[in-house]
């Protein structure tokens, strides 16, 4: 029988975390750095904002094997105004007994009968919220067997610029770039005037007479 | 896109101009996401014919809490 240790987390176990958080990366998402795992330990995504919200402070724990190594990481909180139970992330080098311990423990820590949701937002270690069920069978399947079922599901997509770069002459019109106010906001007038806008000279500022927007 | 903008080519148009900025730039690669619903197919027939590859699915989980009782208070 191995005798495993959760604990909570450490400076010092910065380095063997961001490994198992490096691990699991999609192809194109960022390798991630001791910022964004300061982020991610506190429930903030890329850009700073909570990963979900009204969230308790969450905890992070991690796993350790019997020969005192780092096997496994989770951070989860409790959200009050649903009294849902939150897992953040978690990481093991997709081992399925280490991400079962993983899963039990933060649900016996919170509440086993308490609802609960799992990677619902970006955490700032990558750029995508959701867990990849492909590239994570693992803790997929610690997910399914304590009862989880996917409720909201996204494709993630990719392409190779090196390999496969455009070919061909750049498209024109050129589109323009313009900031967008609102959750959702829409563009009036014609599409030729809002969404392809013809180039403009190089000296006029990127800023000027953005597409006519309004926001709904 | 909006409704009435649809199948008029703008979003291919869009996409070629982004896919050439990134490479003009640098960038190795370009990654997306699209709601895995129907509703996102046409998003899902414009990256497949830009080239693009689908890597995973991401799925947010949830499970449903027990309500309290004699043999579960």
């Amino acid at each position: 029988m191995q005798s495993l240790t959760m604990r909570g987390f450490r400076r010092s176990d910065r380095r063997a975390v961001l490994a198992l958080i490096a691990a699991d990366r999609l192809p194109g998402q960022p390798r991630p750095t001791a910022t964004a795992l300061v982020s991610a330990l506190a429930a903030r995504g890329p850009d700073g904002r909570p990963q979900a919200r009204a969230l308790q402070p969450p905890v992070t724990e991690i796993l350790l094997d019997e020969r005192r190594r780092i096997t496994g990481v989770i951070s989860y909180a409790l959200r009050p105004y649903d009294d849902a139970g939150v897992v953040l992330w978690a990481h093991a080098a997709e081992d399925p007994s280490t991400m079962a311990v993983l899963m039990g423990w933060a649900r016996v820590r919170l509440g086993p009968d308490r609802p609960w949701y799992a990677f619902p937002g970006i955490p700032a270690t990558g750029t995508t919220e959701g867990l990849a069920g492909s590239r994570r069978p693992a803790t997929t399947h610690a997910l399914r067997t304590t009862g989880f079922t996917a409720i909201a599901e996204r494709r993630y997509w990719n392409r190779d610029l090196r390999r496969n770069p455009p070919t061909g002459p750049l498209p024109r019109p050129l589109a323009t770039a313009a900031p967008q106010h609102g959750p959702a906001a829409s563009c009036s007038g014609s599409p030729e005037r809002t969404a392809l806008r013809p180039p403009k000279p190089a000296s006029t500022p990127r800023t000027a007479a953005p597409p006519t927007c309004t926001a709904s | 896109m909006a409704e009435a903008d649809r199948s008029r080519g703008l979003g291919r148009h869009l996409l070629d101009q982004c896919l050439f900025h990134a490479a003009r730039t640098g960038a190795p690669r370009l990654t997306a996401t699209t709601d895995a619903t129907d509703l996102h197919a046409p998003a899902v027939r414009l990256l497949s014919r830009s080239g693009f590859t689908p890597v995973d699915t991401l799925a947010v989980h949830h499970r449903p809490g027990r309500p309290a009782g004699p043999h579960n208070p």
